[in-house]
């Protein structure tokens, strides 16, 4: 799903400076707003405090994969942030602080920073600071371990849900250290940024950086059978990690969402190239919800195309879920995706997912 | 250097209190800043103000508008006050209510006596969005006291006049119960809620 590089276990060590620095990040702002939470708030004073929430957020996975015919879990304790740092008039930067741990036992298709199949590992999934530069916000510059601006990712948050869009498979990466600048303006809204290119990890022996962006009409007008959110994105990412071959990957998409009363469509298409080799990606989704939109049933189809040297070589995979959140805590999911077409010579698979979320 | 970490992960579980839950992620978040600026086209700034929503909040909000309110209510909400050149212009909050197909977000606005300003969906999934959005709808319930919008989100019939009066299709009727109870709701929030916020930002 990530980067799918030989030699990037070795890579995983980090320097002792970059962790503790990371800790350093997110325990002091932890401790700025729980100490100042006490104090009498002065509206004349810059302030991380009055908006300063968490939630502890719980999940186990159970996974079987069909090929090979195994299954495992995957459980993930989480700590998930938010505060607003103000003045006595305006807003002046969002922080975000996710920092989970993560536990696979026996899971048949670990991601790759994990270090096999029965491994724990801290991972720092959404943790930015997004700096309001105009007070309207038509002007923001976000900082830190931030998801890549591209395609359906943007408008639709799919962090820690068994229901992904096309991040992974797509482009290799779905969270980066970066910086870029964001905002919504009266018809559209872009989000732009550089970032590493390393992922998941902060790797400093690199030259890998990705360039990604999304431009597209204003996600807060989601209506029947109107323009929803139709995004153009591009990413542009460099990676030396292999050392010797350096990987160039392009891609350029469009997006879209429509709804009409409890159905709902959305696609995501790619064209581009890893390297010298051209590809094409595509995901569509169709959706329905009940009327207290307490559950959630999709289906979706993946298709990849690359164009190698002897012929086209094609992926697809269909995928079926439900999601049930009953109130603000708990949320039950259920999929199964069905490998139709593989790359090269591998058999049909498929995979079922169970997880159980409980937010508090 | 790991373990320290998940040593802290596990002491912050212990830490949290029950009551801020969100049920999405908090990177999900956003500010309907885009139409703050369409309800107050004069608008210079604004800032957040988050309270905690828990049951002792919900049960005088119900018992004070005899609206029943959803589970996923509580939790940590924000009032946004919206600022001019000339000071404090008004609040705005976003509220979620369940309409015919699915939840509603209607970002409502009020002036800074908590009268009602104006207000926008956004997030609806109705085809009658722009009926219940219209001039003619926003400007009768502008000239509602609270107590008549408690009564108009309860009684059917109540509604039912605004309809004929501005001529619009019986299918409005959910979209407008639930602005009715989105405005009452943020009406006695504020008072349970923010009044001392509120105040505050009056002196």
């Amino acid at each position: 799903m990530y980067f799918n590089k030989p030699d990037q276990k070795k890579r995983r060590i980090q320097s002792p400076f970059i962790l503790r620095l990371r800790l350093l990040l997110a325990v002091g702002t932890i401790c700025i707003s729980l100490n100042a939470r006490s104090a009498t708030p002065d509206l004349l004073q810059l302030s991380p405090v009055e908006n300063f929430r968490y939630s502890v957020d719980l999940s186990t996975r159970f996974l079987h994969d069909s090929f090979p015919n195994k299954s495992g879990f995957q459980n993930a304790v989480g700590f998930d942030a938010y505060t607003k740092i103000t003045s006595a008039e305006r807003d002046w930067a969002t922080i975000v602080i996710q920092l989970y741990g993560m536990r696979l036992d026996g899971h048949p298709r670990p991601a790759p920073f994990f270090e096999g199949e029965d491994d724990w590992e801290l991972m720092p999934r959404i943790n930015t600071m997004n700096i309001h530069l105009l007070p309207d916000r038509s002007l923001n510059l976000k900082i830190g371990h931030y998801e890549i601006p591209y395609g359906l990712e943007v408008p639709i948050n799919s962090n820690g849900t068994i229901r992904q869009l096309n991040h992974g498979p797509n482009l290799g990466v779905k969270v980066d250290y970066g910086v870029g600048l964001n905002g919504t303006l009266e018809h559209f809204q872009y989000d732009f940024g550089i970032s590493r290119g390393a992922g998941v990890e902060f790797d400093l022996d690199t030259d890998a950086y990705i360039f990604a962006g999304r431009i597209g009409t204003v996600t807060d007008r989601e209506s029947f059978y109107g323009i929803n959110s139709v995004g153009l994105s591009v990413f542009h990412m460099e990676s030396d990690k292999a050392g010797s071959n350096t990987l160039r990957r392009q891609r350029v998409g469009l997006d879209g969402q429509y709804y009409m009363g409890p159905f709902g469509a959305m696609g995501e298409f790619s064209v581009g190239h890893d390297s010298d080799r051209f590809l094409v990606n595509s995901l569509a989704e169709l959706n329905v919800v009940n009327r207290k939109e307490t559950l959630l049933f999709y289906l979706q189809y993946r298709h990849r195309s690359i164009d190698r040297p002897a012929a086209w070589d094609r992926f697809a995979n269909i995928g079926a879920g439900v999601r049930w959140a009953p109130d603000n805590h708990w949320a039950l999911s259920a999929q199964i995706d069905r490998t139709v077409e593989h790359f090269g010579s591998l058999p049909e698979s498929t995979l079922a997912q169970l997880q159980l979320r409980y937010r508090f | 250097m790991k373990r320290s970490l998940f040593i802290l992960l596990t002491a912050l579980v212990f830490m949290a209190p029950a009551e801020q839950s969100c049920g999405q992620a908090f990177c999900a978040l956003r500010d309907p800043n885009r139409i703050i600026g369409e309800l107050f086209p004069d608008f210079s700034q604004f800032k957040s103000i988050t309270a905690i929503i828990g049951k002792p909040e919900v049960e005088a909000i119900e018992k004070a508008t005899g609206l029943k309110c959803d589970p996923r209510e509580f939790g940590s909400h924000r009032l946004y006050a919206v600022f001019n050149e000339g000071g404090l212009e008004g609040f705005v909050q976003s509220r979620s209510e369940i309409v015919d197909w699915g939840i509603a977000e209607i970002i409502i606005a009020t002036d800074t006596k908590s009268n009602l300003k104006g207000f926008r969906f956004q997030r609806c999934r109705s085809r009658y969005r722009e009926a219940a959005e219209a001039d003619i709808v926003q400007e009768f319930l502008k000239r509602l006291s609270s107590d008549e919008l408690i009564s108009m989100a309860r009684d059917e019939k109540f509604r039912e006049a605004i309809i004929e009066q501005a001529s619009l299709s019986k299918k409005v009727d959910p979209l407008l119960k639930g602005i009715l109870s989105g405005v009452a709701k943020m009406q006695a929030l504020m008072q349970v809620v923010w009044d001392d916020e509120i105040a505050a930002l009056g002196n």
